[in-house]
């Protein structure tokens, strides 16, 4: 259904879905990388930009 | 399906499943905005006519850690700050509802969520019986509460009885000990019939959770869990979710290094979303929210008429007020997003000083009038035609986002044809079963 609500939503709005995706992704390659422990606070995505910063992966497409 | 004649999966024009998110309401950041700027957007939020409350109230604890799920917070609560935690949101909530236009509204549903609710122990019946004073609570306001079944308590199973609630929902998401391991779950689900019995037929809707499509689950391995459950005696409602990977990077980091197994084929995965609707359907199972069924046979008419669910916790349209408090909650309502801030510590110090604890650059006060457009693919009632209406007549629509709906109507439709005002609630079961998973 995740396909449906992304198509059905305005441009500008369906961005912020697809960036916080991207967010998610980009923490998960940095924790398969090594470069980012895996611990709970990983997934506390207020300080996302935090966790980013010193890895090499960039958060939006 | 392949009537609708699209050549991706099971002929839909999709090639894999979507990359889902728990949290499709949110909007770009605002880096402008104030505490003073939100709470006047909150006091400013209108009533519609079509305008609707519901509260939801989350337990940022939990003492699992389970690779998929993206709960952040603590690991445990001392009885005293399980207290205090439910005094502040209680605070939270009453100031909330003396902000907002809509007080005294029906308040249609209450969810109790998390985390792990039942870490509150014998204190979540201050927040059951300080909700059930509020004006708008009335008979039949549905209560549902979450807990994990590894942690709950006899203690806080009572409160629940005393305090009338309607469902009690816990996860199980799979049975296989192997798959459970692998997702940092107890192997064994021993605390199932123990939990069972301290409910003991005494709330009325017993709801378990399934995950489909965790790495290393087949599609005989989820349908069979899900006939399990249909089959169990003392489980009366089971929601089924598409596991959500973008939610969790641990998981995604598991996936991507191999440390954990691959997931199933897009087909398999495709046929494990239908297969799971098109049993719950077959068995005369009802829906309700947006991924919870319900065996009708089990549960009373005036319970089931009280359900309206709303496990993906936000706005079903732009009318609808939805106030979430406690660390990490999100509230919607007419023209306001709100986020808390998610650090516990955090959270109670602000709320100790009568402040809400505020995540601004997750907050909004972009009003959006095409909400019943988008969510309509999760939710049980479809699209009603009067949504439908309202927002073509207030303009809240483009012409991209009519022409979407338009396209996707005649792919999904199978033969029924929208109205005249093109709406696609003709089309709802099929969209249910198939395009809508
Ligand atoms: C957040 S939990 C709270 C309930 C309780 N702590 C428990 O696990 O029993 C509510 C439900 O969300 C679902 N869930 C959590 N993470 C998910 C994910 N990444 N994808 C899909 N469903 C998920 C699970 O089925 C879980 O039981
Ligand atoms: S799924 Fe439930 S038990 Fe597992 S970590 Fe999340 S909140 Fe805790």
């Amino acid at each position: 259904m995740g396909h449906l609500v992304r198509l059905l939503k305005k441009e500008a709005n369906r961005k912020a879905v697809d960036d916080y995706i991207s967010e998610g992704l980009a923490l998960g390659n940095a924790i398969a990388a090594g470069e980012l422990k895996d611990r709970r606070s990983v997934n506390n995505r207020q300080v996302a930009d935090l966790h980013l910063s010193g890895t090499s992966a960039v958060s939006t497409p | 399906m392949s009537a609708i004649g699209n050549s991706g999966l099971l002929g839909s024009r999709f090639d894999a499943l979507a990359s889902n998110t728990i949290d499709y309401w949110m909007l770009p950041d605002d880096p402008s905005l104030t505490n003073h700027g939100v709470l006047d957007a909150v006091s400013a939020a209108p009533v519609l006519p079509d305008a609707s409350l519901q509260l939801y109230i989350h337990v940022p604890i939990c003492a699992q850690n389970c690779t998929f799920c993206a709960f952040t917070g603590a690991n445990s609560i001392s009885y005293k700050m399980a207290e205090r935690y439910s005094k502040l949101v209680m605070w939270q909530l009453t100031d909330l509802m003396d902000r907002v236009q809509v007080n005294g509204h029906h308040i249609s549903s209450v969810h109790i969520g998390g985390g792990s609710p039942d870490l509150l122990g014998s204190h979540v019946g201050r927040i059951l019986e300080g909700v059930r004073a509020l004006p708008g609570c009335t008979d039949t306001t549905e209560f549902s509460v979450e807990m994990t079944l590894s942690t709950t308590q006899p203690d806080f199973i009572e409160e629940l009885v005393r305090h009338d609630v309607t469902k009690a929902s816990f996860g199980i998401q799979t049975l296989d000990p192997d798959l459970r391991a692998h997702m940092r779950q107890p192997r064994s689900l021993t605390h199932l019939s123990k939990v069972l019995d301290m409910i003991d037929g005494r709330i009325p809707v017993v709801n378990a959770d399934l995950i489909t499509c965790l790495p290393g689950q087949s599609l005989a391995m989820a349908l069979d869990d899900l006939q399990a459950l249909i089959e169990h005696p003392s489980i009366n409602a089971i929601s089924s979710y598409l596991l959500t990977s973008g939610a969790s990077p641990s998981l995604i980091g598991g996936l991507l290094s191999g440390a954990l197994p691959q997931q199933a084929s897009p087909h398999d995965r495709a046929l494990m979303r239908l297969n799971t609707y098109g049993t719950l359907l077959r068995q005369g199972w009802v829906r309700r929210g947006t991924n919870t069924y319900i065996d009708p046979s089990a549960v009373p008419a005036t319970t089931l008429d009280k359900i309206s669910g709303n496990e993906c916790l936000g706005q079903s349209h732009h009318a609808a007020f939805l106030l979430g408090v406690g660390a990490s909650a999100i509230s919607s309502m007419p023209g306001v997003r709100l986020e808390q801030v998610s650090s516990l510590g955090q959270w109670m110090a602000a709320a100790e000083r009568k402040e809400h604890p505020l995540h601004l650059p997750k907050c909004a006060t972009v009003p959006q009038a095409d909400t019943a457009l988008w969510v309509f693919p999760l939710r049980h009632e479809g699209l009603p035609q009067h949504r439908y209406d309202w927002m073509l007549a207030n303009g809240a629509l483009d012409d991209e986002q009519v022409r979407t709906l338009r396209t996707l109507c005649d792919e999904a439709s199978c033969g029924t044809r929208p109205r005249a005002t093109n709406s696609p609630s003709s089309a709802r079961s099929s969209w249910a079963t198939w395009y809508a998973c």
